[in-house]
């Protein structure tokens, strides 16, 4: 056992766990690694698909009743010709559910073909909503990020990997302890549309993403705490393992191996060493 | 046509066909607008009316970019036209001169529109107008008009459209590029010609599927800047490379504004930057180039764009040739300052305005609960729970009871965490339940504090009103300017009125004869933005405010009117006036119990569930008058409404259905012996009643559901209640406050939480008391109107700083900081300010009017309060107009001293009047001195005059209450300490004569006992005012030297003012404190002239 993990003993048994994982290189430290990640919101404008809504229902059922003028479809339901929920009758006529026609002086409507449709449900309507999707994304990987799913879930061919792993994340303007933390470098204030219009209607399966609402991005710094465990070789190069440990997720099993973000710590600390 | 609403035409500028025509206009400031005006035949009028109401009110007053702004929708009933105003803009125009920035404009505006589910536009040369930097887009929402009159242009139609489609979006997307068509005849650029290929697609599935894409592509075509030198640019090494997109986005437009403030330590010049997407900060070196902070990028902020200048130059990490920028910077840096300037006298007054909630707020957080701790763990038993160690000998422990009693929540860092679960002074925890911070998010050590933001939102939307006036984002940004610097403003807004004119226009006739407030209606509706209105006591400000509200309103029927004061008692005087016109109105309180009774049916909660409950009872009322069956079938009927809340309800079964059949008629029975289930039942329904009927009933079975869940928040398990006007959703409490002409809130309340969602932008804001509003609360409505009308009056009480003397002590030091005065700077309101201000100003004194008749006091009340408080201006009725007005305002006491002669300050003349001021003197009195406490002064003397006073008061009026309006009394004492001496010693309900009974049927006196403070606003028929303050020696007469508390307490009286007091004392050894800034000793010359009339007697009793 190396000297820097004598100091750490509470450690031991990760060491007598992992000493052996690399050929050619030898255990050289354990330590608690925060990484960094983002909380984000951004508003996006979706499609979606609903049936007609219930007053809209209420009034084609009225025409569909033989009640046909605006005058006496107002007085049926008790209100007055020009109370403010009659704006109903515009959407309607908008989305061609009835036309209206003139008749002595007196507007009349008439269920059209489409509007039958939407009575009976064969038909729905297609509008857009502005929702404020919260998203987590991956500062290192630069890509979106599911807590519930096992960071290198998507890139990994075996499909036996546990999915509910639900990693924690710390609000890191929060977090006094001083452990090693790799600072926030890539907050996504621009992100690929494509990408994120797939995540987003992989998130949201009824909502179909049309458009960002505007360029605004909200975005907070959070850190996952793992465990980074480091190897050097004979030339003094070294590696980082980064695994999974209790402060890391809600529910522990065992120390699994993040291994993409062990190859960006290792080029990382490479680059900037310890 | 001459005019069309309030607007005078100038020109026509299009001639569509007869019945639609586009006119240049000017309104009666000056100002030019574009109106369109359509004159509808019978047959069409409800039609337009209704895509007007649908399609364009809702972007009334809205500023969309590349979309021309619509002021006004209405209709003018003389011109029988329609009518839409748009902003006006005299350089735009019509040219082939297009550019790819024009359509970029436009198109950004129609995404913006699309985003809302508004689509589908009349797109043709006339709908779009253009000036060298901008293109807008005109008569959006209005293709139905136009398809409806037939003026649609197929040139510019897609394809689908002219086939009979609707137009979607895509249909917009090619109408806008074949409108500029032009563009790509002489670009010669590949990339634009394959846009517009795709734009122009025949078939519209294979255009573009969002508007987000085709901007992006479009503004990739733009040119970068292409100079020879660039600014030198330097990231650190680690960010140059996710640096490129900003740099590449900076070379083709970026926005530079420069801070004031140099670097502490390097002096250097520092700054912002904006381009499309990004935004950042950097540092100017003195080397020439420029460090940006790569690592803090962030999305733009547009005050920089709207603030800052385009950058002429573009930039590179090594340019070949780089030009050495500092110097280019310190032109820029210098010009900055400059206008820091200038605007330094604005920063000054917010600085101070925001000083007071601020220091309020932070008073209350300081008096909050803290308690610092060593540890925390979470608890074994619960791990929700997390367990604090206090620190050692920490001992408000009985603070930490009520706080675990109120059930309290604590925060952390400005982060809530939870509620006092338990605590242990043996082992000095504190045990927070269901923690909604993780362990690891809580600091190890630190401080719980107690969560004081619902006291203290009040002073933050203070602060914040305070915050968004200095960056003028506000609904009108030109208030801004007039307000924080009224001695700067220049000439504007003078315009000749037609007074003559209006006296035939007012609504309330007594307004015909009374010139200062019809001017002032006239004046308000026209000197725009800003009026104000000084009121003195009883002349009529609730009258200008409803006579205003309805000239507006008539002006422009879809104008919003926020009526706003400090005080919840103002609001509802006004929308009580309001009640017997026709105009819709809702009052929005923090609570029920703030809104007087006769207002609680307009009130948010009150007012939709009225209207449900009334559309239910029509409805129903409907339903049975359709009915024409007989008695029998009627019985059917109504079984047949029970069986459908059966078959409604899914946890009852035909079971159900049979035992409900039991308890029927015989009649009734016969029908369904045989029916095994619900569908037989249906059958049989539908044979023997009519199929119609059965239908309705079932469909208002459905309305009545939809009804009753207008008001229900919608959960996981149910939906509220929405409509929907084919571009937005919402409930039907926020569209029938949308569809409200007037609102009335307090000033503070207005800004609440509760209402985020509704963007209020008013056309007016009135607010009343506003000079007894501080500054900031008066800010927080001002920031929502386009118009600003207040009223007040500086001559009566202004407001209150503070009651807290911490808060003054830190008032004091925090304006001491910069040079101010506490006394100075907080002794006027802003409406006092303004009012001097405007008075010194020639270009604003017509934006401000004293009503100057007063139809409160009787006429020697009302001669004293004039010749006093305000400089003689204020007058009396003239008697000749309103003959009864001396017997109106008779008290009814039967004096020795029937009339009293005064000289009248209008005529200069001695007039005689009845008597309706008279001076209980105690100076022959054993002992008329006060108590001497400065903590808590009192006068027995002058307690016992009173008692006296009541007494044989309530002898003179034996058969007061059963008169149609019985007397009231105020006692006013001028120190709190007399006030709660004489509610200790006098019981009002002993003097039976004033004694009621009030509507919930309790005995009530007609006498009040309090403090000026708490009358100002209200009246009574007799005031007896106490001055309470005499010594045996030469004093101070203390803050009774503050003559405005002297006019608010005197002028409450409608039929007598009773003085009691020392006139010796004030006439012979009271004195002004020579530090005082008032300096003129009102009360005294007040005391020296009813003296001089003879109305100073002992006892009332010698008058009688």
């Amino acid at each position: 056992m190396s000297k820097t993990v004598e100091f750490n003993p509470k450690y031991k048994n990760i060491f007598n766990q992992f000493k052996d994982n690399h050929i050619e290189y030898e255990l050289t430290n354990i330590f608690e690694i925060l990484l960094p990640f983002w909380e984000c919101t951004k508003n996006i404008v979706a499609e979606t698909e609903t049936d007609i809504d219930r007053f809209s229902q209420i009034i084609l059922q009225t025409i569909d009743a033989n009640i046909t003028s605006h005058k006496e479809i107002c007085a049926f339901l008790g209100i007055k010709e020009e109370s403010f929920v009659t704006v109903q009758f515009h959407f309607l006529i908008k989305n061609e559910m009835i036309v209206e026609s003139i008749i002595d002086n007196e507007t009349h409507y008439k269920i059209t073909y489409d509007g039958k449709a939407f009575l009976q449900k064969k038909k729905k309507l297609k509008s857009l909503e502005t929702i404020p999707f919260r998203f987590k994304y991956n500062d290192m990987l630069q890509s979106f990020f599911n807590p519930d799913i096992a960071i290198d879930q998507e890139r990994d061919k075996k499909k036996n990997l546990k999915k509910a792993t639900e990693y924690k994340l710390l609000e890191t303007r929060r977090l006094d302890y001083k452990i090693i933390e790799i600072k926030h470098n890539n907050k996504p204030y621009k992100i690929n549309t494509l990408e994120l219009a797939t995540f987003f209607n992989q998130q949201y399966p009824n909502l179909s993403f049309f458009d960002e609402e505007t360029n605004k991005i909200e975005a907070h710094r959070r850190s996952i705490s793992f465990l980074a465990i480091e190897y050097t070789d004979v030339m003094g190069v070294k590696r980082y393992d980064i695994r999974r440990h209790k402060k890391t997720v809600h529910k522990f099993d065992k120390n699994d191996l993040e291994e993409n973000l062990s190859k960006y710590v290792t080029g990382y600390f490479a680059k900037f060493p310890l | 046509m001459n005019t069309i609403g309030e607007f005078l035409i100038i020109q026509n500028l299009k001639h569509f066909n007869n019945e639609i025509n586009l006119w240049l206009a000017e309104s009666s400031d000056g100002s030019s607008f574009e109106i369109l005006t359509i004159k509808s035949e019978t047959h069409k009028k409800q039609q337009v009316e209704r895509i007007l109401k649908n399609e364009i009110q809702f972007l009334s007053k809205k500023d969309i970019p590349g979309i021309q702004k619509i002021v006004q929708v209405d209709f003018d009933e003389t011109q029988d036209h329609h009518f839409v105003v748009y902003e006006g803009g005299s350089n735009f125009e019509y040219s082939d001169e297009l550019s790819i920035e024009n359509l970029i404009q436009v198109l950004k505006g129609l995404d913006h529109l699309k985003k809302g589910n508004r689509f589908g536009y009349y797109i043709a040369p006339d709908a779009l107008s253009h000036n060298l930097d901008e293109a807008r887009l005109r008569f959006v929402g209005l293709y139905d008009v136009f398809k409806l009159y037939n003026l649609l242009d197929n040139q510019y139609l897609a394809p689908e459209v002219i086939d009979g489609n609707k137009p979607n979006f895509q249909s917009d997307i090619y109408s806008i590029f074949n409108l500029f068509k032009s563009i790509v005849e002489d670009c010669n650029n590949e990339t634009i010609e394959s846009i517009f290929t795709k734009a122009l697609s025949k078939q519209r599935i294979e255009r573009y599927r969002n508007y987000g894409e085709v901007i992006l592509l479009l503004e990739q075509t733009l040119k970068p800047i292409r100079n020879n030198t660039a600014i030198k640019i330097i990231v650190k090494d680690e960010y140059r490379e996710s640096f490129k997109p900003v740099l590449e986005e900076m070379n083709r437009s970026c926005f530079l504004k420069l801070n004031e403030q140099l670097t502490k330590e390097k002096r250097q010049i520092t700054g912002q930057f904006a381009t499309g997407n990004y935004g950042g900060r950097f540092f100017v070196n003195g080397e020439g180039y420029i460090f940006v902070l790569a690592n803090k990028i962030s999305t733009p902020h547009h005050t920089i764009s709207e603030n800052g200048f385009l950058s002429p130059y573009g930039f590179s990490f090594e340019p070949l040739q780089y030009m050495n920028c500092f110097d280019f910077f310190k032109i820029n840096w210098q010009e900055t300052n400059q206008l820091a300037r200038l605007n330094k006298a604005k920063s000054s007054n917010l600085k101070k305005w925001q000083t007071l909630p601020k220091m309020e707020r932070e008073f209350i957080e300081e008096k909050a609960f803290k308690a610092k701790y060593t540890k925390c763990n979470v608890s074994k038993t619960n791990n929700t729970n997390l367990v604090f160690t206090l620190t050692k000998g920490f001992k408000n422990w009985e603070q930490i009871k009520v706080l675990k009693r109120n059930e309290v929540k604590l925060i952390i860092d400005d982060n809530e965490i939870g509620k006092i679960h338990d605590y242990n002074q043996g082992t000095d925890t504190l045990i927070i339940k269901d923690a909604y911070l993780t362990i690891e998010e809580i600091p190890k050590t630190g401080e719980l504090i107690e969560d004081v933001k619902i006291e203290t939102s009040q002073y933050k939307k203070q602060v914040e009103a305070c915050e968004k006036f200095v960056n003028r984002d506000v609904v009108n940004p030109d208030l801004c300017t007039i307000l924080a610097t009224p001695e700067n403003v220049p000439e504007f807004n003078h315009i000749p009125l037609e007074y003559q004119d209006f006296e035939n226009e007012v609504f309330n006739p007594y307004l015909k004869t009374d010139d200062t407030q019809r001017e002032a209606v006239l004046e308000a509706l026209h000197r725009k933005p800003i009026y104000l209105i000084q009121g003195p006591p009883g002349t009529g400000k609730t009258t200008v405010i409803v006579e205003l509200i309805q000239q507006i309103i008539k002006r422009n029927s879809n104008a919003k009117i926020l009526v706003t004061s400090q005080s919840n008692l103002a609001v509802d005087n006004v929308l009580e006036r309001l009640l017997p016109t026709d105009i819709l109105f809702m009052r929005l309180a923090a609570s029920e119990d703030r809104i007087s009774e006769s207002i609680k049916e307009h009130s948010f909660y009150t007012k939709l569930s009225n209207w449900v409950t009334n559309t239910q009872k029509l409805s129903e009322q409907y339903l049975d008058s359709q009915i024409t069956t007989s008695k029998v079938d009627k019985a059917l009927l109504k079984f047949y409404k029970s069986y459908l809340n059966v078959k409604a309800d899914k946890k009852r079964d035909f079971n159900d259905f049979q035992n409900l059949l039991k308890i029927q008629n015989r009649y009734v029975k016969g029908f369904f012996e045989n029916a095994k289930n619900f569908k037989e039942v249906d059958k049989i329904f539908d044979a023997q009643i009519q199929t119609k009927t059965s239908k309705l009933q079932s469909i208002k079975q459905e309305w009545f559901a939809f009804l009753n869940n207008a008001q229900t928040p919608a959960d996981k398990n149910k939906k509220q209640s929405m409509i929907n006007n084919g571009s937005e959703e919402i409930d039907l409490q926020t569209a029938l406050l949308k569809s409200t002409n007037v609102i009335g809130a307090t000033c503070i309340h207005i800004a609440s939480g509760q209402y985020n969602d509704i963007d209020f932008n008013f056309d007016y804001v009135i607010m009343d008391e506003s000079s007894k509003a501080t500054p900031a609360e008066n800010l927080v409505p001002i920031n929502m109107g386009q118009n600003i009308v207040l009223i007040g009056d500086h001559k009566q009480l202004p407001p209150v700083i503070t009651r807290e003397n911490a808060v003054k002590k830190k008032i004091k030091i925090e304006l001491e900081d910069d040079g101010l005065d506490m006394e100075k700077e907080y002794g006027e309101s802003l409406f006092e300010k303004l009012i001097l201000e405007f008075e010194q100003n020639p270009n604003l004194q017509n934006n401000i009017k004293m009503l100057d008749i007063q139809y409160r006091m009787p006429r020697q009340l009302g001669n004293l309060i004039s010749k006093n408080f305000y400089k003689e201006k204020l007058k009396n009725p003239d008697i000749t107009i309103l003959p009864d007005y001396d017997q109106d305002k008779n008290h009814g006491l039967k004096l020795s001293k029937p009339n009293t002669k005064f000289i009248d300050v209008v005529t200069k003349k001695e007039i005689e009047a009845p008597t309706s001021v008279i001076m209980i003197s105690t100076s022959n009195a054993e002992s008329p001195y006060d108590n001497d406490n400065k903590f808590k002064r009192s006068n027995n003397c002058n307690k016992d005059a009173i008692k006296q006073i009541l007494a044989e008061i309530n002898k003179q009026y034996p058969n007061n209450i059963n008169e149609e309006e019985p007397k009231t009394i105020g006692v006013i004492a001028g120190y709190r300490g007399q006030v709660e001496l004489l509610e200790k010693s006098i019981d009002v309900k002993k003097y039976k004569n004033f004694n009621t009974i009030n509507p919930n049927g309790r005995k009530e006196s007609l006498i009040d006992i309090n403090t000026v403070d708490k009358f100002q606003g209200a009246e009574r028929d007799i005031i007896i005012y106490d001055i309470v303050k005499s010594s045996k020696g030469k004093s101070n007469i203390g803050f009774l030297d503050d003559y405005r508390r002297i006019n608010v307490a005197f002028s409450r009286a409608k039929k007598l003012l009773i003085i009691v007091g020392d006139s010796e004392y004030i006439l012979k050894r009271a004195t002004l404190n020579p530090k005082s800034k008032f300096e003129e000793f009102k009360l005294k010359t007040i005391v020296a002239d009813l003296q001089q009339q003879g109305v100073i007697v002992n006892q009332l009793k010698e008058l009688l």
